[in-house]
């Protein structure tokens, strides 16, 4: 009900007055960029778990739909994205197999999330989400909330938050009150 | 050609036509292994049969999926299991993707303490509890910790996970795009088992047709191919390719000969005359197997062709004597002392077949006695009355070999004969195959295809396996716990691989009540766990539901077979190995892979010295089987030689017996040494072969032996035995340029024995008055 709520007031801003940043733009900007490297670091907050748990690593992201999550710390796992499937790599303990069908729904509807704004690719992602984007002075904000029901019922939705066509930060919400926010240093 | 004769040939052959065409409708032709086999088999025989023909390895059809980039095939590959896995023809189809739907993920969690392996007993310690809720801490900041982190607090030392692994980790293959791919990543590999077994020839073309369409629909233009192979594609693709070449083969064989007995004989007419003796052969010789046996067998029916072939020189021998002044009845009697004596002597050689244990040998020896006998009738009564009145153009006949010629070759052919025998007497060759593996016709890019796809896999080695048998499922689950435990030692000195039994699905009633009992009570791993997470940022209560699953699981029912059917992974997996057979009683499998030491593993599973459990080589297993059933069939053989031999000795003068006899032997001898020598060891179909070419052997001698007629008698003689010969050989060396082994056999062996025979006759039994 918080989200419907919190929707609501987003999707009025989005069709507030016209701002200087489109959601449009932004996206066609990032669609020029055939490369990106950046590296990220993540806070995670599990519901049982009484400290946030910390980790790090890199993105690597080539056009249109490559997208590499390699985890530096604590432990090496590389996750790679390609045209809508994900393989785990490394090793981890899911090395080389998947864990199960629910872990592929919430894994890949967060890369899923990610390659759509990556590529800039706004009809994949309406395809696969409900869109809500807010800016202020090119500061922006993307909420994309999941369609397929059971993919709802573990992932609230990804907030990727940014400035022009950069993403500064990515906030993955588990259904189960679980978050894990990346911070993102692009390199030039 | 008079009016009347035209009318009786047309009668006659429409009647033969009709009655083939019938009885090939209602007789019921049974396709299976059973052919070679004895009528009672040993119980390890019989339970290798039934894996082969049955048996879960006998429905394993392995999909490569190649042509298009990895994300794409990878793509195809989920959407060709998911299509696949809806349908009932197959018990499970599966690429390596998560198998586990969430119902059946939440019953494996819900009993990880009752299946799979049995549980490590210090699990629930504090030092052990203590070190999984490190790990599983550290596996938390991973990013697949995320997918898992839901299931922490109920399953905190991870069990459920490690359970879904050792059932996927039978095998290791390698993953991309998140299913099994080839290690050069160009092809997605899918693993199919038809609910169809592998003798259901029907299921299995049905089930094979069924992925080739999904496929199609699936792949669109994406340019992907796709590719099968193992046992229910090896089967099929054998019957079909020799389907198509003995087609080819027929058609082709066929018109040379009709060719060459049209330019020989220079008449059609007696073309349709001559095949009413073997037609009449094939028509009673397949009523009488099917009234006898109830069903015909395909290699019976197929060897019974063969053997009747002989049927198709009797016509020839009446025909090549026909002139204008002597009618067909008057020459009947002019030949038929050789001509009875060819068809008794071939009738009592099949006679004792006919008693064998065997029921693939004593079909055949019906088949083949009766057949002849039928075609004998035919040539005594029909061919005459059809050809009464028919002139024909003039057959002339051919000079005998000078006696002088002949003599020049007699002595070296006897000389040969005698080392051939004394060569292969002394072993210097192997003479017989039981393998009848080695006859496979694959196509060489399927076999190494099949050899590439189970390596990729490192799928067990489906040739050798233990099998249990008992009363109840329970029966036969605590064996094969009993057998594991021998198999886990087995494992650890190096002599298998790896095995998979069904304990490691659902242990016994018995097991799984142990294990409820080791569980620990609630109010003990309440202490455990509260000493093991100090000092860990866990909050208070993270694992009550942990305390809560071990709780209910100690008072819990144990799990059967029926609980677990439903289930994905380990309840297709249990139902391959574990089954409950027709006759009532339970067979659980155990598959073993990777064999070092056969002898040895074969002595462990023997050493436990329980009758139940058995130790199965499929593959020496059926070999035995052949090699039973060769040695059976040459003792029947052997008698029926006899047999010939005394009809000979009675019904001929000492002297031309003799000479009858020499030559036979001559011509069986020089046959088989030659194949001996060529490198081929005679498999069932090269002595069914033989055995052709003993029937024509003794057919030339008696005719070319028989003294009583006059000159132009011998030239006809001579004549017709070169027709037959040639038409003999023709139809069989079309054979020898087969791709199919057996047909390559088959023909190999009659072209050479048919002209031995043709050659030994010749020089050894001229006819008294000539000599």
């Amino acid at each position: 009900m918080k989200h419907a709520v919190a929707m609501a007031v987003l999707t009025t801003f989005a069709s507030g007055p016209a701002s200087s940043c489109e959601l449009s733009e932004i996206l066609n900007a990032r669609a020029a960029i055939a490369e990106s490297d950046a590296a990220y670091a993540e806070q995670r907050h599990v519901h049982y778990v009484t400290e946030p748990i910390l980790a790090a690593g890199r993105l690597r992201y080539r056009s249109p739909d490559h997208l590499e999550m390699i985890v530096e710390q604590p432990k090496p796992e590389t996750f790679i994205y390609q045209d809508g499937v994900l393989s785990i790599e490394g090793d981890a303990a899911a090395s080389g197999r998947d864990i199960s069908v629910e872990s592929h729904i919430l894994l890949s509807t967060l890369f899923s999330a990610l390659v759509g704004t990556l590529s800039g690719d706004e009809a994949k992602l309406r395809g696969k989400f409900d869109l809500f984007f807010t800016d202020s002075d090119c500061a922006w904000q993307l909420t994309l909330v999941p369609k397929a029901e059971r993919a709802r019922g573990k992932v609230d939705g990804v907030d990727l938050k940014g400035t022009k066509e950069r993403i500064e930060q990515i906030v993955l919400k588990l259904s189960n009150g679980d978050r894990s926010v990346l911070s993102i240093r692009e390199n030039e | 050609m008079k009016l009347r004769t035209a009318l009786r040939i047309a009668l006659v052959a429409a009647v033969l036509a009709g009655l083939t065409f019938l009885t090939f409708r209602s007789i019921h032709i049974s396709r299976d292994l059973s052919f070679f086999q004895p009528g009672a088999l040993s119980e390890t025989s019989e339970l290798a049969v039934e894996q082969v023909r049955r048996g879960p390895a006998s429905r394993l059809i392995l999909i490569a999926l190649e042509g298009a980039p990895p994300p794409e095939l990878a793509e195809l590959s989920k959407a060709l299991v998911e299509s696949l896995n809806k349908s009932s023809a197959f018990l499970r189809v599966a690429n390596g993707a998560a198998e586990l739907d969430e119902g059946s993920l939440d019953f494996v969690l819900r009993n990880r303490y009752l299946l799979g392996p049995a549980p490590d007993p210090q699990e629930f310690s504090t030092a052990s509890l203590r070190r999984s809720l490190e790990k599983a801490l550290a596996d938390l900041g991973t990013f697949s910790g995320l997918a898992t982190a839901d299931l922490l607090p109920r399953d905190p030392t991870g069990r459920t996970l490690a359970l879904v692994e050792a059932w996927q980790g039978a095998f290791h293959p390698h993953f991309r795009h998140g299913v099994w791919f080839s290690r050069d990543d160009a092809t997605a590999i899918i693993v199919a088992e038809t609910s169809a077994t592998g003798d259901d020839e029907a299921g299995q073309t049905a089930a094979q047709a069924e992925i080739g369409a999904a496929f199609q629909q699936l792949a669109g233009r994406s340019g992907a191919r796709i590719s099968m192979t193992g046992p229910p594609v090896f089967s099929r693709s054998i019957s079909q390719s020799i389907q198509r070449e003995a087609y080819l083969i027929g058609a082709g064989s066929s018109l040379a000969v009709l060719l060459l007995l049209y330019i020989t004989l220079r008449s059609p007419t007696l073309l349709i005359v001559i095949a009413f003796p073997a037609a009449a052969a094939s028509i009673v010789g397949a009523i009488a197997v099917q009234l006898l046996f109830g069903s015909v067998h395909g290699i019976a029916l197929t060897f019974g062709m063969t053997l009747i072939g002989v049927t198709s020189d009797y016509p020839v021998h009446l025909i090549a004597h026909l002139r204008q002044d002597r009618s067909s009845w008057s020459v009947l009697r002019s030949i038929a002392a050789p001509l009875l004596l060819s068809g008794a002597t071939a009738v009592v050689a099949f006679m004792p077949m006919t008693l064998s244990s065997f029921p693939g040998l004593a079909q055949l020896g019906v088949f083949a006695v009766t057949g002849i006998a039928a075609a004998m009738a035919a040539t005594w009564f029909l061919v005459p009355w059809a050809l009464d009145g028919f002139v024909p153009r003039g057959i002339g006949g051919l000079p005998p070999i000078p006696a002088r010629t002949a003599r020049w070759i007699r002595w070296p052919l006897v000389a040969f004969a005698a080392i051939s025998a004394a060569w292969l007497l002394s072993g210097g060759a192997t003479l017989f195959s039981d393998d009848l593996s080695r006859l496979n016709p694959l196509p060489r890019d399927l076999l190494d295809l099949d050899i590439r796809l189970r390596g990729e896999l490192s799928a067990p080695d489906v040739r050798r396996l233990a099998a249990v048998t008992g009363d109840s499922a329970q029966a036969v689950l605590e064996k094969s716990e009993r057998l594991s435990q021998q198999l886990e030692q087995a494992v650890g000195d190096g002599i298998i691989g790896s095995y998979d039994s069904p304990s490691r699905y659902l242990p016994s009633i018995a097991a799984q009540r142990a294990r409820q009992q080791a569980l620990p009570d609630g109010v003990t791993l309440l202490m455990s766990l509260d000493n093991a997470r100090e000092g860990l940022p866990f909050e208070l209560h993270t694992f009550d539901p942990f305390i809560r699953d071990i709780v209910a699981t100690k008072t819990q029912q144990p799990l059967t077979p029926e609980d677990l059917a439903r289930i994905p992974l380990i309840g297709d997996r249990l139902q391959s190995l574990l089954s409950h057979r027709t006759d009532g009683s339970w067979l659980a499998l155990t598959l073993l892979g990777a064999v070092q030491d056969p002898a040895k593993i074969a002595d462990t599973i023997g050493g436990i010295g329980d009758p139940a459990v058995h130790y199965l080589d499929l593959q020496a297993e059926s070999m035995q089987i052949i090699a039973s059933y060769r040695k059976e069939a040459l003792r029947w053989l052997a008698g029926g030689l006899l047999a010939v031999i005394l009809l000979l000795m009675l019904c001929l003068k000492f002297r031309r017996a003799i000479r009858v006899i020499l030559s036979l032997g001559i011509s069986l001898l020089l046959t088989v040494a030659i194949l001996a020598l060529l490198g081929t060891a005679l498999t069932p179909f090269h002595i069914a072969a033989l055995l052709l070419v003993a029937g024509i052997g003794l057919d030339y001698a008696l005719f070319m032996s028989h003294d009583s007629a006059g000159d132009h008698d011998q030239r006809q003689v001579m004549k017709s035995l070169l027709i037959c010969a040639a038409t003999t050989i023709l139809a069989f060396c079309f054979m020898i340029f087969s791709t199919a082994p057996i047909l390559q056999g088959i023909g190999l062996t009659v072209s050479i024995g048919v002209t031995l025979s043709l050659l030994s006759a010749m020089v050894v039994c001229p006819a008294a008055g000539r000599t």
